[in-house]
């Protein structure tokens, strides 16, 4: 989800709109996980997973943990070299991930929990929704 | 799965305390305090 949206930044950020991304990382590897994707990402750490529980965010049972793609999809990374922190022993590897759009006022706008590793929200959903925010903003 | 109470649109999002790149604790409301955000949980450590 975090490249998808890194793709979009620009445009978020055009729009008024900041893009932030929770991981389970220690703050340096937060850091350095969205300064390689996009610096304008705002990054925070949490590794005690506190937040994660507090937005009720979903883990995988352990059916959908040993579907033999995810082990497929784990390979992929590490060849790739992309994050080898993701192969980390002790990586929570059943927690899920969810994407919210949340206004000034701290209103949800938007809200998707990721039913599997592999769901994630459209980004032209993000920007719709961006779309109605500023259209209301525009015309208060 | 278990099943969990999830939070849906028009509700206030939570507030907690959370730590930004650089080590510090903050509000996570301070990140939608000036401007709306799309706010992402990653399954990913960073």
């Amino acid at each position: 989800m975090l490249d998808q949206l890194a793709q979009n930044t620009e445009w978020f950020t055009e729009h008024g709109v900041k893009v932030a991304a929770v991981t389970m990382g220690k703050p340096y590897e937060a850091k350095m996980f969205c300064a390689q994707r996009n610096p304008d990402i705002v990054c925070l750490s949490n590794p005690d997973q506190s937040a994660y529980k507090t937005y009720h965010i979903g883990r995988m049972g352990v059916k959908e943990l040993l579907d033999p793609a995810l082990a497929l999809a784990g390979a992929r990374i590490a060849l790739a070299g992309k994050y080898k922190a993701g192969l980390r022993p002790d990586m929570d590897m059943q927690q899920l991930g969810a994407t919210f759009i949340i206004d000034t006022r701290g209103v949800l706008r938007f809200v998707h929990y990721n039913r599997s590793q592999y769901d994630h929200p459209e980004v032209a959903k993000l920007k719709a929704v961006v779309e109605g925010l500023v259209r209301v903003t525009s015309e208060a | 799965m278990p099943k969990h109470t999830k939070l849906k649109t028009g509700e206030a999002a939570p507030d907690l305390h959370v730590v930004n790149a650089e080590g510090q604790t903050i509000n996570l409301s301070s990140i939608w305090a000036d401007k709306p955000v799309v706010l992402t949980f990653l399954r990913h450590f960073g």
